[in-house]
């Protein structure tokens, strides 16, 4: 019988393991929309634009859930800090930079959701500067979500293993327990 | 009081997108990237609004470069950089050992 103390941690973990899940598809999520968002021919206009929108609300909620994270590597960005923390603090802010103006030069060339939202008439000509811009932002950011990924792959690897694939934990304990039943 | 302290960081988060934004229109205007050619600007101006199912390659595509700068990114951040324990910079704490230190705590609050 288990004894109270630990039912106790067990209760407490519940909270951790709705986080977990939450992070985890949220960035599955954010990941899959940054994919699909490369080709506008593939979601088509309309759905790319509102996923775009969309991705507003995903980036926060994923900085929300990382905000830790941000205010100690914040805090510590000018003390000791070491290699690794330093560039993933910057590859990071790079990430949400590139994130920022790809919206933002999204929003200055759309042509259905902002004029429905804002009421406004659509631009008659393309603004070909900020197209460019747009597309050429949307490719750093493919690759700063790739680099984002790798510098995270231990923790995305563990998330996967613990969502995703629980019982390969649950065969772990069992045959660990059994190795210290054998012993 | 919890709802005031995401509110905040809602409004900080908000204040740095906009700074971004801001930076990313002086760059738009100190640059002059190069019109594109009428057969381009055509392609552009008639893209279809309803989703082409034909074109999912180009969504793998996407996953695939994503895959090859994490590949690529994996590689580079071994070798150049000491690893990291699964517990340090993480947004979560995983709990990877809770089975190994509950009998600890279980042993230190009955004694």
């Amino acid at each position: 019988m288990r004894t109270p103390s630990v039912i106790g941690i067990r209760e407490s973990a519940k909270p951790t393991q709705w986080r977990l899940k939450i992070t985890f598809w949220l960035d599955v999520m954010l990941l899959v929309a940054v994919c699909a968002l490369q080709d506008v021919s593939f979601t088509g206009l309309l759905l790319h634009e509102w996923l775009g929108l969309a991705m507003v609300g995903m980036v926060f909620a994923h900085l929300l859930l990382a905000w830790s994270w941000i205010a100690t590597q914040s805090r510590r960005l000018f003390g000791a800090q070491s290699a690794r923390e330093a560039i993933n603090y910057l590859l990071n802010l790079s990430l949400f930079a590139a994130v920022t103006a790809v919206i933002f030069s999204g929003i200055l060339i759309s042509q259905t959701a902002i004029p429905t939202l804002t009421g406004a008439r659509v631009m008659p000509e393309m603004d070909w500067r900020w197209d460019t811009l747009h597309n050429r932002f949307s490719q750093y950011l493919l690759m700063l979500s790739g680099l984002h990924l790798a510098i995270n792959w231990e923790w995305a690897l563990a998330a996967v293993q613990k969502v995703v694939f629980p019982w390969i934990e649950k065969v772990q304990e069992r045959f660990g327990r059994f190795r210290e039943g054998v012993r | 009081m919890k709802l005031l302290r995401v509110l905040s960081r809602l409004a900080l988060l908000s204040l740095a997108a906009a700074a971004f934004a801001g930076l990313t229109r002086i760059y738009a205007g100190s640059v002059r990237p190069p019109v594109p050619d009428p057969n381009f600007q055509v392609e552009r101006l008639h893209r279809p609004s309803a989703p082409q199912l034909s074109r999912f390659p180009g969504f793998v595509a996407a996953g695939m470069v994503v895959a090859l700068f994490a590949l690529a990114g994996r590689i580079i951040f071994r070798l150049r950089l000491s690893s990291v324990s699964r517990r340090d910079g993480r947004p979560i704490l995983l709990n990877l050992h809770q089975e190994r230190q509950t009998p600890k705590l279980d042993r230190k609050t009955l004694s």
